[in-house]
């Protein structure tokens, strides 16, 4: 079982949750997620501070700290109760955790998403495209007919790189990656797997 | 190697311009070659006005090309001194033509064979590893496999390139699909 903290400073934060209506709660609820993905609405922040009469700094730092309790749910993937074991920690009203539950299981696949796009990881591939040649003759050599493979590979960086290969690489290589892939099926790989979960 | 008579010809005009232009001549045709000057220095150059610009270009055009032919034919120092004491020039500047060319050659061969040549980096070997992901510092519970793909390309020099990629195993299987295709092609068309 996995549980969410709070410091001192969010909870203090979060105070204010407890003394507000649905409609309001949920408002504040919905920037917060929007500002997790990227989507800052400073606007909508304004009328809901002058709404319930509090300084905009106070509001946003309420978001700030939902936004901490959505990013740490989704990396964990944390289950419902779990979830609302957390939120009971600031104790807002009953339509506020579920409004905060709901908002959370309907993004928690998104979040955890544009997470995964934020770690560590190597450019990946994008594309390969091939071309099969028959190399007819060049300065030092004539009259041969040599196949010959030109590749492009585009990786998700933008990069792109042209190569040429032989068929008997070519084909070295297609084994290799194959052997690779079998990997994945294989006993060894279901085992771990097995035991990691 | 063969060249033009206009070409020929170019460098038996050399004798109506003035030695103490040729060397600048000279400086400016394989600075040129060697993508080190523009070629509207020739019009600044302050030397070289005196030289009327007809003559100027049919003598400028005619250098390149003989360089260039010859570059391509392989030729030597020698071998190009040899060649052009068949045609009417004036040898100082046979001399100086020839010694600019051996020491320059092999540049000039490196940076024109890198924009029209054709060699591709070939490849060489593949390496993979295969890991099992179980979180980062900004995801948990991820349990995904993720390949690690090195392949190793060769240059023209022989330096040894490497091109690193990651991939999961759709994109794996995308790929060698691909490649599948790519050897049948072969064996269909023997």
């Amino acid at each position: 079982m996995v549980i969410i903290y709070f410091n001192n400073e969010q909870k203090e934060d979060l105070q204010f949750l407890q003394e507000l209506s649905f409609e309001v709660g949920s408002k504040i609820v919905q920037v917060s997620i929007d500002f997790f993905k990227g989507n800052y609405n400073p606007k909508l922040l304004q009328n809901v501070s002058t709404k319930i009469n509090l300084p905009q700094l106070k509001v946003e730092r309420c978001v700030y700290a939902l936004s901490y309790l959505f990013t740490e749910s989704s990396k964990l993937s944390l289950s419902k109760s779990d979830f609302l074991e957390s939120v009971d920690a600031i104790s807002p009203t009953k339509e506020i955790e579920e409004c905060l539950l709901e908002s959370y299981q309907k993004n928690r696949e998104e979040m955890r998403r544009i997470l995964s796009e934020m770690s560590l990881k190597l450019p990946s591939i994008d594309s390969l495209q091939w071309r099969l040649d028959v190399q007819i003759s060049s300065r030092r050599t004539s009259n041969e007919a040599k196949p010959v493979y030109l590749l492009k590979l585009k990786t998700s960086d933008n990069r792109t790189v042209w190569f040429q290969a032989d068929y008997n690489e070519l084909e070295s290589m297609t084994n290799q990656l194959e052997i690779a892939l079998k990997e994945s099926k294989s006993q060894h790989y279901k085992r771990i797997k097995k035991y990691i979960k | 190697m063969e060249l033009s008579k206009t070409n020929l010809n170019s460098l038996s005009l050399l004798k109506k311009i003035p030695k103490s232009v040729h060397q600048e001549l000279l400086s400016l045709v394989f600075g040129v070659l060697l993508q080190q000057v523009d070629e509207t220095e020739i019009e600044k150059s302050q030397t070289l006005k005196q030289i009327d610009s007809t003559l100027l270009k049919e003598v400028y055009s005619g250098l390149i090309t003989i360089i260039i032919q010859a570059i391509k034919a392989n030729l030597n120092e020698k071998s190009l001194a040899h060649f052009l004491k068949d045609t009417n020039s004036p040898t100082e500047f046979v001399g100086l033509l020839s010694t600019a060319y051996g020491k320059t050659f092999q540049k000039i061969r490196e940076t024109h064979l890198e924009t029209t040549g054709f060699y591709l980096k070939r490849l060489i070997s593949i390496n993979w590893r295969m890991d099992y992901i179980i979180k980062s510092n900004k995801i948990e519970q991820i349990d995904k496999p993720v390949y690690f793909i090195d392949l190793n390309l060769q240059k023209k020099d022989g330096q040894i390139e490497k091109l690193k990629f990651s991939c999961d195993t759709n994109q794996l299987q995308d790929l060698v699909t691909t490649l599948k295709d790519a050897v049948l092609a072969k064996k269909t068309q023997k």
